[in-house]
């Protein structure tokens, strides 16, 4: 889409020259997780040394983009991470910044951010509707783990909640959740603090409306973020929340995204689409303000341009609007709940098979429902 | 307690669906079938194909699913198991990259994610404030009929009594004129109904996925070899003690401790009675 764009609106001129972007494409297949890092490695290497390309986007993995950054520095191809959230990732750039200062990261939040917001919320919560007990449930998997030994057992409690029940981490392959549905209902809890990026989220949502557990699931289950959700659980999901990306589903913040996403691919984005559409805008306008394609200075260029700040409805013309700006590590700002900030994150609930944002209020759709 | 005892027989008639398949075909044809997990798998991929991409009535996308996976496995005999009939090693391996093979091809046609399917009834019935879906119910009686069933073929037909007097002695019963290989392919057939319907029945509680393969592989050779290679009557006892145990351990111990249930069971049972509960290779145990 910002291809076409920028390419009907006249491509970009560089020292007096019109030039059209011209758009080269690997798929490494990151979602699976069985498909071995390498295949990133080589997707990198050959758009270095096949295709030549002068700008890289993209990445979903961060075990893979940890491995696809080291080879995309070997070539200074700026690289901007549109998916991975490992920390990793963009400390490299302050701990050795001559190497690595050609990754940017556009989305999503980095882990730490991401764990802040979910206590954001869960602040949110205590405030405006008083809940007090709290159980937690995690795949198991290290970045859950971390982010609930570190964030949410430090945080809740300070916050006033009661942990009631867990943490519990089921494992990734998990089948049968009946055992922890039980141990929910048991432990009285009005809240169940959940994390899920895999398969296993699907069966939670399953087996916590198979067994009427009444306890909200509100937290982060990523496949409860997509459209097709309410199908895959015959409307199960109703009620679930989720911290999702506000580019993704209708609303003041990423709406006109969304929109003209589903109108050109008859699908509603996943959360790596509006920010690799905004991605390619910022590239476009690093170059031309370099007006070279010289590595050095397309780095230079994004970084005047991420530290000045821009608007997204400002760079494209349906891209996000929050304020797309680049920390001193080349992460993208986090706004917290203030879009004019920076990058902010949504909580959607799902509400008779309509995907609603509940929080933060400035991209708010409704509000929160409970059972 | 209650909890246990609904999802314990839920997850009992599910594994032991699953698993009775894997212990027919060791008791006719001899075959250690690494590929059970895959019917398992196409049957879930197959109903998903039928009932929602094709959008044809849920029971005739329920028997095509049953009829694809049945035809497939027979295909898989003919075309590789026949051929190193005897050779252990090789149905294994045969078997174990049939698994792999089927498993790729699903994730090429469907794509990584896993896929849902709606429940086929929906509510459910409240029993001491906790509640048990209809999709469960219909689980434990489309359970108990499959088995009536298949207790019926195995005493009461001449199919049945050909596959007994084939696990009883195959050179006897070749000499009263048992085809050994029309036997063994109706039992790979029966076998791969069997986790076929363990696939159909739990896809709307779970999801059509690719770790469904292993996950039926691994608990099915667990419940046999608890119950004793070939005995069917050991692998409905075996499935309900490692049902039970998996929900028990999540339960008290740790979920996390639930996926190592079976592994632990196959172990110990190998230590300590290698026949498993009810098997009748005793000479085994004698050698041990």
């Amino acid at each position: 889409m910002a291809v076409e764009e920028i390419n009907n609106a006249g491509g970009i001129i560089i020292n007096g020259t019109r030039y059209m972007l011209k758009l080269f494409f690997e798929d490494t297949r990151e979602a699976d997780p069985t498909i071995p890092v390498e295949e990133g490695v080589a997707a990198i290497s050959r758009l270095a040394t096949v295709h030549k390309v002068h700008v890289i986007i993209g990445g979903f993995r961060s075990d893979v983009v940890i491995a696809m950054q080291e080879e995309a520095m070997k070539y200074k191809i700026p690289f901007i991470v549109a998916g991975a959230s490992a920390n990793t990732i963009t400390e490299r750039v302050l701990e050795n910044y001559d190497k690595y200062k050609y990754t940017f990261r556009i989305t999503p939040t980095n882990s730490t951010t991401l764990a802040l917001a979910y206590i954001e919320i869960y602040k949110y919560l205590r405030q405006e509707y008083g809940f007090t007990k709290v159980y937690i449930i995690a795949e198991d998997a290290l970045w859950t783990r971390l982010m609930v030994d570190r964030v949410l057992l430090a945080y809740l409690p300070k916050l006033g909640y009661e942990i009631v029940g867990g943490p519990t981490f089921v494992p990734l392959d998990a089948r049968d959740l009946s055992a922890e549905m039980t141990d929910i209902i048991n432990s009285g809890a009005e809240v169940i603090a959940t994390i899920f990026s895999g398969d296993v989220g699907i069966i939670f949502t399953k087996y916590w409306a198979d067994m009427g557990v009444k306890a909200v699931p509100i937290g982060i289950n990523v496949y409860s973020q997509l459209e097709t959700y309410w199908e895959t659980t015959e409307g199960k999901t109703n009620l679930e929340a989720t911290l999702t990306d506000v580019g993704t589903l209708e609303g003041p913040i990423g709406g006109a995204f969304y929109r003209a996403y589903v109108e050109k691919y008859g699908e509603s984005p996943v959360y790596t689409a509006p920010a690799t559409y905004q991605a390619v805008y910022l590239v476009a306008k690093a170059i031309e303000k370099a007006q070279s394609l010289d590595p050095d200075k397309i780095v230079k260029a994004l970084e005047e341009i991420g530290y000045k700040g821009i608007m997204g409805n400002e760079l494209a013309p349906l891209g996000n609007r929050f304020l797309i700006k680049f920390t001193k590590s080349h992460d993208i700002m986090w706004g917290v709940t203030d879009p004019n900030k920076g990058m902010i994150m949504g909580l959607q609930q799902w509400q008779d098979g309509k995907r609603v944002i509940v929080w933060p209020p400035a991209a708010a759709t409704g509000e929160l429902k409970l059972p | 307690m209650l909890p246990i005892l609904i999802y314990g027989t839920t997850l009992g008639f599910t594994l032991a669906l699953i698993a009775i398949g894997l212990s027919l075909v060791f008791g006719v044809a001899r075959i250690i079938n690494f590929a059970h997990g895959a019917f398992f798998a196409i049957a879930s991929y197959t109903l998903y194909l039928f009932f929602i991409t094709l959008n044809i009535p849920l029971p005739v996308s329920m028997i095509l699913a049953l009829i694809s996976t049945a035809t497939i496995s027979v295909v898989m005999y003919i075309i590789s198991l026949s051929r190193v009939r005897g050779m252990e090693l090789n149905e294994m391996i045969i078997t174990l990259a049939f698994t792999i093979i089927v498993i790729e091809l699903l994730r090429i046609y469907f794509g990584p994610s896993p896929l849902g399917v709606p429940s086929f009834m929906k509510g459910g019935i409240t029993i001491a404030g906790y509640v048990v879906d209809m999709q469960r119910i219909f689980i434990v009686v489309i359970s108990i009929a499959t088995l009536a069933a298949l207790a019926f073929l195995v005493k009461k037909t001449r199919i049945g009594i050909g596959m007994r007097a084939l696990a009883q002695d195959e050179d006897a019963a070749m000499l009263i004129g048992v085809n050994r290989e029309k036997m063994c392919i109706i039992s790979l057939a029966i076998s791969a109904i069997l986790a076929g319907i363990a696939g159909v029945s739990v896809t709307p509680i779970m999801t059509a996925s690719l770790e469904g393969a292993w996950y039926a592989l691994l608990n099915g050779i667990a419940i046999v070899i608890l119950g004793g290679l070939g005995s069917l009557v050991g692998s409905l006892i075996a499935a309900f003690i490692i049902g039970y145990a998996e929900i028990i351990i999540a339960t008290y111990v740790s979920s996390h401790l639930k996926s190592i249930v079976a592994l632990i069971f196959i172990i110990v049972i190998l230590i300590l009675r290698p026949s498993g509960i009810m098997g009748r290779h005793h000479e085994i145990e004698e050698r041990v």
